[in-house]
């Protein structure tokens, strides 16, 4: 009754695919598919009743969540392909910090008039913060 | 006298309704005790005493007996003790009055005292929160019915980066204070005995909650200012309108309801509305202002979900550009009970919950791996126990094998061998935001030698002892003794049993002594019967002989117990030498660390 690998008969690639079980594919020296047979049952069974025991997921547990709830919650999809640390280093993106920052400290600029201020104030920077660069780029 | 007075304004504080149902319940509670009561006795009565005889119908009484003692104390259990488990706590959902141009427009010593160089770094750190966080250590400590989560973040400055890099760009960003959120826990969740800390000293300021609205408000206005210049007037005043609207999900405390969900969901489309149109009147001349758009709804529709706690870490915590903040909190885990399908699992689940054990088995979600770049998880057993399996659940085939060549930006993972300690540490790497949502670590702690099974292993020995010696002393003389001392002996070991086998681990949130504590039962439950057996046998009951003789001893009773005691003394023996011996060959493991390259010798 012992196996010798070249028994072992390798899975049809065309056959659609099926779970691998113990006893699957193995034949006694006689040709017998012992899968079928009353080992390939009793190993099925082994391996059902083995598994069933180690699947401590079913087992009482305490069970915890440690963070800030789901990583991928609403709104990351929105932002997974931008380069956020690149896109707040560009001129627009520093120039409207530094507008923003401006407008806070000006006391007159409020309602709709701030927000005329902060718009104007946004240009202003965006062409300091481009001239700079301009300055900074290594003449060619 | 004072106290009944005192009584009675404490009773006047309470609204007729409240009282008149606190009153109602007493009622209705005392009605269900006293059915209890007389259906219980009359059970009794019915079941065992002569009455039975002189009565035809006895037997209808004890159905009607037996139906009302069921029916009744199910009531009672189900109203008096479920319900209230279950009973649903209301939380006083504030809705803030957040006007979006009140909170834009504030000119506050706070809100002039934002920089250019923070404003960002807040933005890119709850977005992209792997940018300033290098690396997070995680430990988890089991108190009682809590854990003790304490998560310490290397934060970079971002700021101080700058200015390395790029020579003076970064000018003078050295000496500003960092606003950083430190969490961004879901709304409606409450963090319990929170303390923060810079590089290990009780400093750490947070935000008020104003103070955060003030800096969410700018946030959104330096997000939309350049968005805003390219788009048609049109939109620009539909960007308004739904910055407003968005401003007012994030100002909201509590979780998001179906109604928000759907407002919420109007906003986003608004934007990428908006964002489609941009890019495609002027292609390619908008990107930076699409990507902050896009940014913008990330920031909104994470915001309207969490909130920040936000600390101010002043520029001098940081050395070379890194601090250490410290968060500590409790955290209660959910009890997962075994389900019914898996019977035997259910069963033993339920064996543990009688006997007043604790599951072993813990389980945590690894969300927090995500936010940095380097993970590590600290978790400790409680006294007395140490860890006897780990394992990673759902890292479907994402974390590089052993002799696989892989990015260093791939997923990695690594545990700490088992080696008989008292801890589990993990280290993941590089874990993507959507491999954490998932990954889960279990762990199961089991007791260290000799935990409770060798005292109680102690008290079967000497229940069999006892019966045995007893049992052979009585085949033998083939009488008791004349002294009721003998039955007070063979009941000792039930006391001892009761003392070392139920007297651990009460209090404790894992704790497996299930094999114990059923041993001690059973010691318990046989020397009681030991000593009674022998005060029937002193008045010549339960004298039967059995047709063999077994371990000497030929009364059947004594065989009985004195085979029941040498099994319960065998199986709680075999079980404390195989905990004792896995627990040593763990310890006898090779630790797997590496010494050092010794060269090519």
């Amino acid at each position: 009754m012992s196996l010798t690998s070249d028994q072992r008969i390798d899975p049809d690639p065309d056959l659609p695919h099926t779970p691998s079980m113990p006893g699957d594919g193995l034949r006694d020296r006689s040709g017998y598919d012992l899968g079928t047979g009353l080992l390939g049952k009793l190993l099925r069974l082994l391996e059902r009743l083995s598994a069933r025991a180690a699947h401590s997921d079913s087992e009482s547990k305490w069970s915890v969540y440690t963070g800030e709830g789901r990583a991928t919650a609403a709104g990351n999809e929105w932002i997974q392909n931008i380069d956020v640390e690149r896109l707040l280093r560009r001129p627009v993106a520093r120039a409207a910090f530094a507008a923003t920052v401006v407008i806070n400290n000006k006391r007159e600029a409020t309602g709709e008039a701030g927000e005329a201020a902060l718009l104007e104030e946004y240009r202003r920077q965006l062409r300091r913060i481009q001239d700079e660069e301009r300055a900074n780029r290594p003449s060619t | 006298m004072s106290a009944a007075i005192d009584t009675d304004a404490a009773e006047d504080v309470l609204d007729p309704g409240e009282k008149k149902r606190l009153h109602e319940r007493g009622a209705l509670r005392f009605a269900f005790v006293v059915t209890m009561v007389l259906s219980f006795s009359s059970v009794v009565v019915t079941a065992s005493g002569s009455w039975q005889y002189a009565e035809s119908h006895w037997h209808a009484y004890l159905g009607f007996s037996l139906f009302m003692l069921i029916s009744s104390t199910a009531c009672h259990v189900y109203i008096f003790q479920f319900l209230p488990t279950r009973k649903r706590f209301k939380s006083d959902i504030q809705v803030v009055d957040a006007d979006y141009e009140r909170f834009r427009d504030e000119k506050s010593e706070f809100s002039s005292s934002l920089s250019e160089a923070q404003l960002p770094m807040f933005v890119d750190s709850l977005i992209n929160p792997k940018a300033t966080r290098s690396r997070i250590i995680e430990e988890i400590r089991p108190i009682r019915r809590v854990l003790h989560q304490s998560v310490s973040t290397t934060v970079k400055s971002t700021a101080v980066k700058d200015d390395e890099d790029e020579g003076n760009r970064g000018k003078g960003n050295e000496d500003v204070d960092v606003i950083y959120p430190l969490m961004t826990p879901p709304k409606g969740s409450l963090q319990d005995h929170l303390v923060l800390r810079i590089n290990g000293d009780d400093t750490a300021a947070t935000l008020t909650y104003h103070e955060y609205l003030v800096l969410m408000a700018s946030m959104l206005r330096a997000l939309l200012a350049a968005p805003k210049l390219k788009v048609s007037p049109a939109d620009r005043d539909r960007l308004d309108a739904i910055t407003s609207t968005a401003f007012g999900h994030i100002a909201r405390r509590g979780r998001i309801e179906s109604a928000q969900a759907k407002d919420l969901a109007q906003c986003v489309s608004d934007i990428e509305r908006i964002a489609t149109r941009l890019k495609d009147d002027q292609p390619g001349q908008a990107d930076d202002e699409v990507e902050l758009l896009r940014l913008t709804v990330g920031l909104i529709t994470k915001m309207a979900g969490n909130y920040a706690i936000v600390v101010v870490l002043p520029h001098d915590v940081f050395q070379g550009g890194r601090a250490i903040v410290t968060y500590q909190r409790y955290i209660i885990p959910h009890l997962v009970r075994a389900p019914v399908r898996q019977l035997a699992r259910y069963l033993r689940d339920r064996a543990r919950m009688l006997l007043g054990t604790r599951p072993i088995s813990l389980e945590i979600q690894l969300n927090n791996a995500a936010l940095a770049r380097s993970y590590h998880l600290n978790v400790f057993a409680p006294d007395g126990m140490h860890l006897g399996e780990q394992e990673l659940i759902n890292g479907n085939g994402r974390f590089s094998s052993r002799n696989e060549a892989r990015k260093p930006s791939d997923p990695y993972k690594r545990f700490r061998k088992r080696l008989g300690q008292g801890y589990l540490h993990l280290y993941l790497r590089s874990i993507p935001a959507d491999l954490a949502d998932n990954l889960r670590v279990r762990m199961r702690f089991h007791e260290t030698p000799p935990g409770s099974m060798a005292p109680t292993m102690m008290a079967a020995l000497a229940s069999f002892a006892l019966i045995y010696i007893a049992g052979v002393v009585i085949s033998a003389a083939n009488k008791t003794f004349d002294s009721d001392f003998p039955a007070l002996v063979l009941a000792f070991p039930a006391l001892a049993a009761a003392f070392v086998g139920f007297d651990k681990g009460a209090g404790q949130l894992l704790g497996g002594t299930l094999a114990s504590r059923a041993s001690s039962l059973t010691t318990i439950i046989i020397s009681l019967l030991a000593s009674g057996l022998y005060m029937a046998q002193t008045a010549d009951e339960m004298t039967r002989k059995s047709t063999f003789e077994l371990m000497l001893i030929d009364s059947t009773w004594w065989q009985l117990l004195a085979s029941l005691a040498l099994l319960n003394f065998t199986v709680s023996s075999f079980v404390w030498v195989t905990r004792t011996y896995s627990y040593y060959w763990l310890a006898s493991r090779d630790t797997g660390e590496n010494t050092g390259w010794d060269g090519h010798r």
